[in-house]
């Protein structure tokens, strides 16, 4: 039984979103009767009032009225349809079970069935990354020639690795991949695998459970499905952050959080439903992301709507093929080469000039992202505006409520992304190059609120003092990387870094 | 930029949405929501209140929109508005666009204004009545008398138990288990 307070929560959000789907804003002419009348309680252009009055009154008009037709964003289910009860304890249903095991003897190639048809190419590299990271990838593409049937979902491929005819070891799938499915017009996906880590039968991840270095025959398996559950949950995720919705707990998180919506990656801020994103979701978003699902606290288990259009078909099909040859060598001594942290001392970075100064090997604290980190802008002498996201939940934050504590007049090294070529890694790797040093206060040396309900919340962050490696113009994404501490403080306790970065980035 | 201008464009770009659903939860019509949210916004962005934040000014602005709904004179200077505006003439607003959807959409709009806004305020934002008689400038027993009507009218329409004393008591009960 709902309560009326969760049902009325509910029905608000499911509006809240139908009104972000719409791109509702307030009706036209408000930001004006607000300069208005503040300028009249200045006493400095009362004669406008009366224009502004008609401003109120007549603006807006056309958005209103198309806003009233507005309808709820694709990636809401239809009506109609059934539902469906899944686990999240239970195995997941988006990742097929292709019916080999270890010991069988080794696939026979299956690369045409039920109307279904799969081409693999395996990448042929002499790049000594490969061999030295037993790296095998390739790219499996399916053909549809059910003209009728779609949606179809295609899954990851499982890699099976075969040793004197028997199986010896299977990567498995990693399920749905939420960009495959065919749709009238769509008869062909092209889906992506790659896999460096070898588990033996039986073995996990740890090293000790790796496949032996020698000569290995692999096969590669594409499922193509449909069944209730593929289909309630791949409509799941294009309506979710964490992709299908299995769970972390997280009970500090409430259902109309920002994090329920939002999240941002590589300095740029990705909204629910334009786009698949794999990580976790928490139960505690459903109702906000999609009103039709349901979270049954008691059987751990989601209750979620299915479109009957949808599902023409329950079926799963494996297409297999190979065998590829490959080699597994011996584990290499660590792991994928990155750049080295702090590869130029940080307290002498004037010194140098365009080095590589790497970046803290912990970046841990808040996620500090700004649209103004330019060259240009700093060069203007213009605080900058940022946007601090601290990391709340499990393991992290634990609280709903964070305050910012930065140290004043904190020194700061400014950097621009280069890349140089790396023998060992085969490829390119990004670099900071050092171009200058500054001071940087954030608001004025107070501290910055963040609640998770809100989101990252604005700060202003003075750059003062800086010094420059040149005055020629210089290119490039700019990073402030500042030297000072910072203190996550809330209910939960205190963290402190004594690094943190501003990164160039975006906010919707 | 001016400071409120900054917060007013943060407000109007990632919280509109939620403002704006929050007002259509009282006055059950988006266009009078829009209205309303919009007095509302230039009574608090025009004051000469310092904001600190954007977050600061939406909760003033939510305390804003509940007040002026509540405020007999102003909520029809409000519907007048939202009528010439949407070009609904003379009309009742019951023929306007927006018919309830459901039940409980409808035992809403059937509640009158204050009685929803005390609801709304109860039961979404999780104030105690005491609180509610703060927020709105009216006596607490007049809240409780409210919560009490509200109570025997959904319990009416809805046939859902509740009790304006006590917590989130109001359960929503289906047709099924109505029938039961």
């Amino acid at each position: 039984m709902v309560s009326f307070g969760e049902e009325l929560a509910s029905r608000i959000g499911a509006t809240q979103r139908t009104l972000e789907a719409d791109g509702a804003r307030p009706l036209e002419g408000t930001a004006q009767a607000i300069r208005r009348k503040r300028a009249i309680r200045q006493g400095t252009t009362a004669g406008v009032a009366a224009i502004a009055a008609v401003a109120i009154a007549g603006g807006g008009t056309v958005a209103a009225r198309r806003a009233l037709d507005a309808q709820p964003a694709a990636y809401y289910l239809p009506p109609g349809g059934g539902e469906v009860l899944i686990s999240v304890d239970g195995p997941n249903p988006t990742i097929p079970d292709i019916g080999i095991e270890c010991g069988d003897p080794a696939p026979e190639p299956v690369l045409a069935d039920d109307g279904y048809r799969v081409e693999v190419s395996v990448a042929e590299s002499d790049d000594p990354f490969y061999a030295e990271y037993s790296y095998f990838e390739g790219t499996a593409k399916v053909f549809n020639e059910n003209l009728e049937e779609f949606p179809a979902f295609v899954m990851q491929p499982d890699l099976v690795v075969v040793k004197d005819g028997a199986v010896v070891g299977v990567v498995p799938s990693t399920g749905l991949d939420n960009r495959l499915f065919f749709t009238p017009g769509r008869d062909m996906l092209p889906e992506l695998f790659g896999a460096s880590h070898w588990p033996a039968c039986g073995g996990t991840a740890a090293d000790d459970d790796r496949l032996p270095p020698g000569d290995y025959e692999v096969y590669v398996v594409t499922t193509v499905a449909n069944s209730p559950e593929i289909a309630a949950l791949s409509r799941m995720s294009l309506s979710t952050i964490g992709g299908t919705p299995w769970f972390d707990e997280d009970p500090w998180l409430e259902p109309n959080d920002w994090e329920c919506r939002h999240m941002i990656a590589d300095g740029v801020e990705h909204t629910a439903g334009e786009g698949a994103w794999y990580g976790s979701s928490s139960a505690a978003c459903l109702p906000a992301q999609n009103p039709r699902a349901q979270w049954m606290p008691e059987s751990r288990s989601l209750k979620l709507a299915y479109s009957d259009g949808i599902v023409r078909r329950v079926f799963e099909t494996h297409l297999v093929a190979g065998p590829f040859a490959h080699t597994i060598s011996e584990p290499s001594d660590g792991p994928f080469p990155v750049y080295e942290p702090w590869t130029v001392p940080p307290d002498a970075p004037l010194e140098q000039c365009g080095a590589d100064l790497g970046g803290p090997a912990d970046p841990s604290g808040v996620e500090f992202v700004s649209s103004d980190v330019t060259v240009a802008r700093l060069r203007s002498g213009e605080d900058l505006e940022g946007w601090m996201a601290v990391p709340f939940g499990p393991g992290e934050v634990e609280s709903r409520v964070a305050r910012v504590i930065t140290a004043a007049d904190a020194p700061a090294i400014i950097t621009i992304q280069g890349d140089v070529y790396s023998e060992v890694y085969g490829g390119w790797l990004p670099t900071s190059d050092i171009v200058g040093t500054a001071s940087v206060t954030i608001n004025g040396g107070d501290d910055v609120t963040v609640s998770r309900a809100l989101g990252p919340a604005r700060a202003l962050v003075a750059v003062e003092n800086i010094r420059w490696c040149t005055e020629a113009p210089i290119e490039g994404v700019v990073t402030l990387t500042v030297l000072g501490s910072q203190t996550i403080s809330s209910e939960a306790g205190t963290s402190s870094a004594d690094v943190y970065v501003i990164r160039a980035g975006h906010l919707e | 930029v001016a400071r409120w201008q900054g917060f007013y464009d943060e407000l109007a770009t990632t919280r509109y949405s939620a403002v704006l659903a929050y007002a259509m939860a009282l006055t059950g019509q988006r266009a009078t929501a829009e209205d309303l949210v919009q007095e509302a916004l230039v009574k608090v962005f025009s004051s000469p209140r310092r904001l600190a934040s954007a977050a600061h000014a939406e909760s003033y602005v939510r305390r804003a929109i509940a007040t002026l709904y509540v405020d007999d004179a102003r909520r029809a200077a409000l519907f007048d508005r939202t009528a010439r505006r949407m070009g609904w003439g003379e009309e009742p607003l019951a023929d306007a666009p927006g018919e309830p959807a459901d039940e409980l959409e409808g035992a809403l709009a059937r509640l009158s204004p204050q009685v929803r806004t005390c609801v709304v305020l109860r039961f979404y934002e999780d104030l105690t009545a005491p609180q509610i008689a703060e927020r709105l400038g009216i006596a607490t027993g007049t809240v409780k008398r409210y919560l009490h009507e509200a109570s025997t009218d959904l319990r009416r329409d809805l046939g859902v138990d509740a009790d304006p004393d006590g917590g989130d008591s109001i359960a929503v009960v289906s047709h099924s288990e109505r029938r039961r």
